[in-house]
């Protein structure tokens, strides 16, 4: 599984732009979402997200925590209110980043729940939870459930999985948009990474690079071959050297939706044995893109070294992106996931490690009726930097 | 970025013999460090307090045994380098299903009272409903050992924190080299955060709002600024883990009288506020103080939600010392503390002004860590 190091606060550009996403969309959503409820037999549904996670809540009300969390309360019918844990001076904020009217800003969820319920006059019986137990402190969670004693209560995450798997047009435009960035910052470390620079002081300016363009957020990960022992890492201080290679990833979120990018760069010229490390990763990597996602244990068997293909499993071979850096599909060793027209996908080989070769590739696609149509420039050879 | 810090095995001997005692008097036969990659600056980091690594991933954990041998759980195997790198702790596994790998740790090291949990106050419920099946009763939240323990930076953390002061002042000036009107308000935030990442902050609580009448300090948004803005910016880098905030309020051109007046209440109040923060004193007056400023000017109102509350707060992940600067506080400031002070303030004729330090309480009063000087700011439109 792929991940990054957090950060506390989600401080990029906070905005709706209503022209990337309508409210039109949302209440498409709402509705399959309220379809699910009725099929489960639910008459109320929460919904959590916080500043890390926030793919389920954000699918249904646009908005993204900034440092703590949210909760959707879903009536089957009637309009959505939102409880967002913060000071209520940010209320007016707040209420900009979501189409829903309602939004009520607490101390605590329960407060701001139990304010909701009693002025739609609901006593729910049937409580469906999406991501709500898995995310939600138990503290929280504690007061909530309290406020509902005597409802019973439903798990439905997998519903909001289900419907966020296919992504809209509305959505793949978005993708592509943060795609677009990514591949902008991820081009200045041709111009950053040189001998002696630190890894923070490259990191800055491909941040930097990404903020100017609007993203939310932004994360950035290294991993050097003069340092095998350690993997893909935030950056560190310590200077760069010739002749190393550098794998490197970047990932951020658009309006919600994150993509994640990652290439090989060496400082200097190009060692032979690095060479055919990344060539092997880039043939893997291109079999996977034509079709081997569908069962990509297959493609590990090409790998010779049983390190490098610990080392590929670790990092995932792929997963779904969106409205979380990793959600559905995940691809595993022996996994058979039915790719549909519309989905996103993030790809990945990653070799690193002792005896694994040094090599990085990883890019968003978009499933077709054709097959996977890659969100960003095809992969040639590691990009020699810095000489 | 990541902390940089070598692991400081006399620190961590020190915490492990006071968790050894803090075990002994709760009867307790083990506590269990718990964090989820969701990082908070208003929270010490029960992982990264015991085990010198910031948590990547869904779930890490580090048991801490009564004899005071410890074992760290991690969820990305393929972080395992880092954390071995980061960590004085030997014992460092890679597990997808942490309660279940918990619950085995603890038969291994044959624990068999009850264990302590540290973290619990940001769990999520589905993990402390799983630990509840694995332990039974046997689970005890023991938040409060860490609050009492982590009250303290520690004086070695002192030239970390005056570099992340040097680094706030550097954003701060970012914003003065850099806002020109046109500019959008998440630019504007992009130049001050490549100042502070660039020098080496690792992470930052940073808020850049530029309007002409300003509720509160948020994210940026797509706003151009114009001229007469008022910018109010709220900068808060990490070092070590260590935080410290900056808040400072700037003009696009020339102040209007009314900008300058109001803003000089906030100086006062300030002044007036600091001289409240002395070892041996209580919280409350330093909000206290604040608070009567603004009421002598007729602001009482303000003084309370919707507007405002907290006059200031302790700053986390490494340390916390209180957690907010209100009326009612009764905590007694000690020396060795560090929080910011801000009597930002929300006034109806010209909308939230900033102005906050963070200071390290010595003996004879409070060391401000910046140098960014305390008034209002002007840039030229």
């Amino acid at each position: 599984m792929m991940d990054t190091l957090h950060t506390v606060l989600n401080r990029g550009c906070s905005t709706w732009d209503r022209e990337g996403i309508s409210e039109q969309e949302f209440h498409g959503r709402l509705s399959r979402l309220r379809q699910g409820m009725k099929e489960r037999g639910a008459d109320l549904l929460l919904i959590y997200g916080d500043s890390w996670r926030y793919g389920h809540l954000a699918f249904v009300s646009h908005f993204m925590p900034k440092n703590r969390g949210a909760l959707a309360v879903i009536p089957l019918e009637g309009e959505p209110a939102l409880v967002v844990q913060e000071p209520s001076r940010n209320n007016p904020f707040s209420k900009t980043l979501t189409w829903i009217d309602e939004v009520w800003s607490v101390g605590q969820f329960a407060q701001g729940l139990a304010e909701a319920l009693k002025k739609r006059g609901l006593q729910p019986k049937r409580v469906g939870l999406v991501a709500v137990e898995e995310q939600m402190p138990a503290r929280e969670w504690e007061k909530v459930s309290q406020a509902l004693a005597g409802a019973e209560f439903l798990e439905m995450s997998d519903v909001a999985t289900s419907l966020r798997l296919v992504k809209s047009l509305s959505e793949q435009a978005l993708l592509r948009k943060t795609s677009g960035i990514l591949e902008h910052a991820l081009a200045l470390v041709a111009k950053e990474a040189r001998p002696g620079r630190k890894e923070y002081e490259v990191m800055a300016a491909l941040d930097r690079e990404a903020r100017r363009r609007g993203v939310e957020d932004f994360r950035f990960m290294i991993a050097r071959s003069s340092d095998p022992r350690v993997g893909l890492r935030p950056a560190g201080v310590s200077p760069l050297e010739q002749g190393e290679l550098l794998l490197i990833t970047v990932a951020a979120s658009y309006q919600r939706y994150w993509a994640e990018l990652g290439r090989t760069f060496c400082l200097g010229k190009l060692p032979p044995e690095a060479a055919k490390s990344h060539s092997l990763a880039n043939g893997i990597f291109r079999q996977l893109a034509a079709g081997g996602f569908a069962q990509p244990g297959d493609l590990l068997k090409e790998i010779p070294s049983s390190s490098a293909r610990e080392s590929a499993l670790a990092y995932g071979l792929g997963n779904g992106i969106g409205l979380e850096l990793t959600e559905e599909p995940v691809l595993g060793k022996n996994g058979r996931v039915a790719i549909k027209p519309g989905m996103a996908l993030t790809l990945r080989i990653c070799l690193q490690g002792r005896e694994c070769g040094n090599a990085l590739i990883s890019q968003p696609f978009i499933a077709t009726a054709q097959g996977l149509e890659s969100l960003a420039k095809p992969v040639g050879d590691p990009v020699c930097v810095g000489s | 970025m990541q902390p940089d810090r070598s692991p400081n095995a006399a620190a961590f001997d020190g915490k492990v013999r006071s968790l050894r005692e803090a075990m002994k008097e709760q009867k307790l036969s083990a506590l269990l460090f718990y964090s989820t990659g969701q990082l908070s600056m208003l929270e010490v980091n029960p992982v990264l307090w015991i085990s010198g690594l910031l948590p990547m991933g869904p779930h890490t954990g580090v048991l801490v045994t009564d004899a005071g041998d410890a074992t760290m759980l991690i969820s990305l195997a393929w972080d395992e380098g880092r954390a071995r790198e980061r960590t004085w702790i030997e014992d460092v596994r890679a597990t997808d299903h942490f309660s279940e790998t918990v619950k085995d740790l603890a038969v291994e090291k044959r624990i068999a009272g009850d264990i302590g949990l540290v973290g619990w106050a940001f769990m999520p419920a589905a993990i402390y409903q799983a630990l509840g099946k694995q332990f039974g009763g046997r689970l005890k939240v023991a938040d409060s050992i860490l609050s009492s323990l982590a009250r303290f930076p520690g004086a070695e953390s002192l030239p970390a924190l005056i570099r992340a002061a040097e680094i706030a002042d550097r954003g701060f000036d970012a914003i003065l080299a850099n806002a020109r009107v046109g500019m959008r308000e998440y630019e504007l935030a992009a130049e001050v955060e490549y100042a502070m990442r660039s020098r080496g902050a690792e992470d930052n609580f940073g808020m850049v709002t530029a309007s002409d009448h300003s509720h509160c300090a948020h994210p940026p948004q797509d706003r151009r600024l114009r001229p007469g803005d008022i910018i109010i910016a709220e900068i808060t880098p990490a070092v070590e883990g260590h935080f410290i905030q900056l808040c400072r309020t700037a003009v696009m051109g020339a102040p209007s009288p009314v900008v300058r007046e109001k803003f000089a209440i906030l100086e006062e109040a300030m002044e007036k506020s600091l001289a409240q923060v002395r070892p041996g004193k209580k919280v409350g007056p330093v909000s206290q103080a604040m608070n009567q400023v603004f009421s002598a000017y007729g602001y009482e109102k303000y003084c309370r939600p919707p507007y405002m509350r907290v006059r200031g707060h302790g700053l986390g992940f490494q340390s916390m010392p209180f957690s907010e600067i209100v009326d009612e506080n009764e905590a007694v400031i000690q020396e060795g503390m560090c929080f910011v002070v801000h009597p930002n303030q929300y006034i109806p004729e010209t909308g939230y002004l900033m102005l906050g330090d963070t200071v390290y309480v010595e003996a004879n009063g409070p060391r401000r860590l910046t140098q960014t000087p305390m008034r209002l700011f002007t840039i030229e439109a």
